[in-house]
């Protein structure tokens, strides 16, 4: 019991980092011996303690209902199939939920670890007995639906699971906002050929090395790439070459307080994992000590959008990302995985559209520079471009060092 | 005119048989807001402080809530306002069921009797007549034979409060009971009643309410039906497990009382055998609401070929944990003795467990109980208990006169577990100093709901929450809870629907039923304006700051909660919470309010 209240307080801290709902909003439950936890209304996610966490019964009624969330007749129904629910108020999610009448994600961990994601609509959207019927049933074949003007709801097999889809639900709904503000073309953005994953795997608490030096680099970079929300929860993956073999981290983006697995890997050993392989290409073919792979959902809005414009480049609009990068190269998702390492070598980052950035260097913490100066730049592009939309800025190639169109 | 309400009281003296009918000032209205504010209004006006409660002078105010006859949730509740024969304090006690809902639609919106019929009497008022018959027939009935006779006199759809055998026998503690299950039950009004010799109140009334201003008034409803309907607590805790589901929260968070409030140390599996759980599993046939309740709290049940409704959290608490009886079907069984002879389960139970303790400590035996063994955990005794308490048998009668005068009897007052004699209900109050102070300050007496309902704020207040051990800020909560209470209690609205909703739904149900425009903080300002009153009259019936105090018990004795010894420190804890509650209150160092208007 005390195991699994200590994984939803952990999940409840996670949310509010992530600034998924407000202080006291949003609801955690979870099935453990049979039984059913849940938050407790009104408590606050980022504090929650031990006495937050409260068992309303899943069968028959039990007394902890009186503390229950305002939706636990939902979460009950959905652990009698799932392990786990969470549900939040997300705020990109919310606002895509006044525009479309199902998320059809163009970003890669969309597509695919959610496919599509339901917006229904409700007389009642909070607590209501017509939610408590309908998002079960939706929830059966889809691992996550979102309330019209109120928030998404996931479901999954742990509560990391169930965490690591609300992040993809989130993340997704934040390119695809952006993307509609901007006025993206889309068409070609919707046909880019990803390669295939496998489902989301929880830590096994695997230990590739014993060296605490290096396993708290590894926590450090995990720690970041979460807090800069550089990818979304468990995405990403970092490794740094040890000989012949790597260490490998590949649920990347994690809270300290929230396990991650490090895995030794042989550098030529054949692997089907294309995050594995993609790491093990850059030591093969270049000598660089450490490898990162992130999500940053910016770098996805301006790779998605240049896909439609033709552009093969992210060239910086402010100071310290030009000085740092005159351009960032971006490339199609299914582009060779020997040309992505020469690319990754020569610019220390290139991003592949809609998938991801791969950024080389000698150490997690030099690697982890490259994918955050990314996050910065798209993030300041994107927003000036909506700025830009609206008026109160000029065109946004105005602003870029024309060095870069030549890098 | 004020919409909403009928601007019409009735008068009636029993002793002369005049009735007088009058028109209220729509001042009075919008001041007291109907309810327990229009009660302790007009009782105020016609009790003079210092009377004998059991005497003619004593009155009974019945008052409509101000949203009766509204659509507003679980508004159908009404107050009866009396000497408390009892605590000697003001006593405002309040009542579910449909009565009120159709008392008012008689037309009236308050109902005065004052003096004593020379025979037993019941009332009958429907829309436009008010009647005195005499019923010697009916004196000695039980609750459900009384009701079901009246119903047949007159028709199925009226609606009947009356008293059972311990309201005749002037059982300190006899309750008011109507549609044969709801009561108005702390205090003793049931005694009050019979020491006028009146046995019932029968009402039939179709008048019908137009909303004032209709969008506000539906908007109002829409917003309080959703919060509702959707809160755990309000549209699946109460009425999936009835109020008996708390005992287990409360047994968690050590205030579940044991042993007459010795300590709170229960075994998991005792709580477990009386639990709302457990009820439901064993005894419960159906849900059973109030008027337009949404909440359905109320079980109907069944133990053996017997059906009854309840029992409910306190009677279970104080007939059950309190005296270390861990079966339910026990405690139902009593329960549906003392409703139909018309007795508090709360103070009967609090009195019993007294006894018990005089009985352990060897103060009182056999002789004196009438050969029974009153030990904690004894089985099989209760129901005989009810019965000799109703009809003041042995001693029966010596438990019918409560649990202060029992343990004054036998020179061990420090042990009555009562504040300005009224017994406390099922919340140890050393676990939360937030309840602990709603006792000291209640203005009947050692009461959970005119204290203030804190045990919402101490661990299901939602965002709410307050930590039930600060002592700091204690006194502005409770201020805060006691005015919502006194503004359900004058709307007619039922405490539980307050754990969804607030003043802020109600103000606009309100405003738009009756169509004067009341703020949140004007219904609250109304709510202090009652306190003020009902503190006026205590003060000058005798009753200072030294009587605003909690039982020896609580002070003295440390038990173990959360992980920890306490007690109540009385100079670092309570004397500061206490000077702060006045201080908050506006009333001057002795408690007085200085800013009282009449």
């Amino acid at each position: 019991m005390y195991e699994i209240k200590k994984q939803m307080i952990n999940i409840g801290k996670a949310m509010l980092a992530l600034d998924l709902q407000n202080t006291h909003s949003g609801n955690i439950s979870a099935l453990h011996d049979r039984e059913m936890y849940v938050t407790k209304t009104g408590s606050m996610k980022g504090h929650l303690k031990e006495r937050d966490i409260v068992i309303p019964g899943i069968e028959e009624p039990k007394s902890g209902l009186f503390q229950a969330s305002s939706e636990t007749g939902t979460h009950r129904k959905i652990l009698k199939y799932a392990r786990s629910a969470i549900h939040a108020h997300s705020l990109p999610t919310t606002l895509v939920s006044f525009l479309v009448e199902e998320i059809r994600p163009f970003d890669f961990l969309g597509k695919r670890y959610l496919y599509s994601v339901p917006v229904v609509e409700f007389e009642y959207p909070v607590g209501s007995l017509e939610m408590e019927e309908k998002i079960p049933e939706i929830l059966r074949k889809k691992p996550a639906v979102v309330v019209k003007k109120h928030g998404p709801f996931v479901r999954a097999s742990s509560l990391n699971e169930a965490f690591f889809f609300l992040c993809i639900v989130d993340y997704s709904s934040e390119i695809l906002l952006h993307l509609k503000i901007l006025g993206a073309d889309l068409s070609k953005s919707s046909n880019l050929c990803y390669p295939e994953v496998s489902r989301y795997k929880n830590p096994y608490s695997f230990k590739g090395t014993e060296d605490k030096e290096l396993i708290s680099q590894f926590q450090r970079t995990s720690s970041d790439a979460f807090e800069l929300k550089l990818s979304p929860f468990h995405t990403g993956s970092l490794s740094v070459r040890d000989g012949n073999q790597m260490i490998y981290c590949p649920n990347l983006s994690s809270p300290e307080y929230i396990k991650n697995d490090l895995m030794r890997i042989e550098i030529d050993e054949d692997r089907e994992d294309f995050f594995i392989r993609l790491h093990q290409t850059v030591y093969r073919y270049s000598s660089e000590k450490s490898v990162i792979f992130t999500h940053s959902p910016y770098a996805m809005i301006q790779s998605l959008e240049m896909v439609g414009e033709g552009c093969d480049r992210i060239i910086p609009v402010d100071a310290e990302g030009g000085y740092l990068y005159p351009a960032i190269p971006v490339v199609l998702p299914d582009e060779e995985m020997r040309v992505l390492v020469e690319k990754a070598v020569k610019y220390k980052i290139v991003v592949l559209a809609g998938l991801g950035a791969l950024a080389v260097g000698h150490t997690p913490g030099d690697t982890i520079h490259h994918s955050s100066s990314l996050r910065n730049i798209c993030y300041l592009k994107s927003k000036l471009q909506m700025m830009n939309k609206v008026g109160i800025v000029g065109d946004v190639a105005t602003y870029v060092d024309e060095r870069g169109k030549n890098w | 005119m004020i919409n909403g309400y009928n601007n019409r009281g009735v008068d009636v003296n029993l002793s002369t048989g005049k009735i007088n009918y009058f028109n209220i000032n729509e001042d009075i209205l919008i001041k007291t807001l109907g309810g327990r504010g229009l009660g302790v209004y007009y009782f105020s006006k016609h009790v003079s402080p210092r009377i004998d409660a059991l005497s003619e002078e004593n009155a009974l105010v019945i008052s409509s809530g101000g949203l009766g006859g509204s659509l507003a949730p679980t508004g159908g509740r009404f107050s009866v306002t009396f000497k408390s024969p009892l605590t000697g304090t003001i006593c405002s006690s309040n009542s579910g069921g449909f009565w009120g809902s159709i008392f008012k639609r008689t037309g009236y919106d308050v109902l005065i009797i004052k003096g004593k019929a020379s025979v037993p009497v019941c009332l009958y008022i429907s829309e436009g007549r008010v009647d005195i018959i005499e019923c010697p027939e009916l004196w000695g009935k039980t609750i459900p034979v009384l009701t079901d006779k009246l119903r047949e006199k007159y028709t199925k759809k009226a609606r009947v409060l009356g008293i059972g055998p311990a309201g005749e026998n002037r059982v300190k503690y006899a309750s008011m009971v109507n549609d044969y299950h709801r009561t108005n039950a702390r205090g003793g009004g049931g005694a009050v009643m019979g020491s006028k010799n009146l046995k019932a109140i029968v009402v039939e009334g179709k008048k019908k309410f137009i909303p004032s201003n209709r969008e506000l008034y539906q908007a109002g409803i829409y917003q309080a039906d959703k919060l509702i309907r959707s809160m755990p607590v309000t549209s699946m805790a109460f009425p999936e497990l009835g109020t008996d589901g708390l005992l287990k929260m409360v047994y968690e968070h050590d205030m579940l009382p044991h042993r007459n409030f010795q300590d709170v140390y229960h075994a998991a599996e005792d709580v477990a055998k009386i639990s709302g759980e457990c009820l439901r599993k064993e005894i419960f046939l159906s849900k059973k609401g109030c008027f337009n309740c949404r909440i359905q709290c109320g079980r109907s049940t069944q133990v053996g070929k017997k059906k009854g409704e309840g029992p409910e959290f306190e009677t279970v608490a104080l007939m059950g944990a309190n005296l270390c009886i861990y079966d339910i079907k026990e405690i139902a069984l009593a329960n549906y003795l003392c409703n139909e002879l018309g007795i508090d389960t709360i103070s009967f139970g609090n009195t019993i467990g007294l006894a018990m303790e005089l009985y352990e400590k060897n103060i009182i035996d056999k002789k004196n109980t009438g050969g029974f063994i009153l030990r904690f955990g004894e089985r099989g005794i209760l129901e005989h208990l009810v019965h000799k308490t109703a009809y003041r048998e042995d001693f029966g009668n010596e438990i019918a006169e409560g649990a202060l005068r029992l343990a004054r009897r036998h020179g061990a007052e420090k042990l009555a577990v009562v504040v300005k004699g009224l017994e406390l209900p099922g919340y140890d109050p050393r676990a939360s100093l937030l309840q602990a102070l709603g006792y000291a300050t209640s203005p009947r007496g050692g009461c959970h709901l005119k204290g203030g309902y804190a045990i919402t704020l101490g661990f299901f207040g939602g965002s709410r929450e307050v930590d039930r051990f600060l002592v700091d800020t204690t006194a502005e909560h409770i201020v805060t809870e006691q005015d919502s209470g006194c503004v359900a209690d004058s709307l007619g609205v039922c405490r539980f629907s307050y754990f969804s909703i607030g003043e802020n739904e109600l103000s606009r149900i309100y405003s738009g039923f009756t169509g004067v425009d009341l703020s949140p903080n004007d219904l609250r300002s109304r709510a202090k304006g009652t306190i003020n009153m009902e503190r006026m009259f205590n003060t000058n019936a005798g009753f200072y700051r030294k009587d605003d105090t909690l039982p020896l018990r609580f002070f003295n004795e440390k038990i173990l909660i959360s992980g920890k010894m306490r007690a109540i420190d009385r100079e670092t804890q309570f004397l500061p919470m206490l000077r702060k509650y006045f201080e908050v209150r506006k009333w001057n160092e002795d408690g007085i309010p200085s800013l009282y208007e009449d």
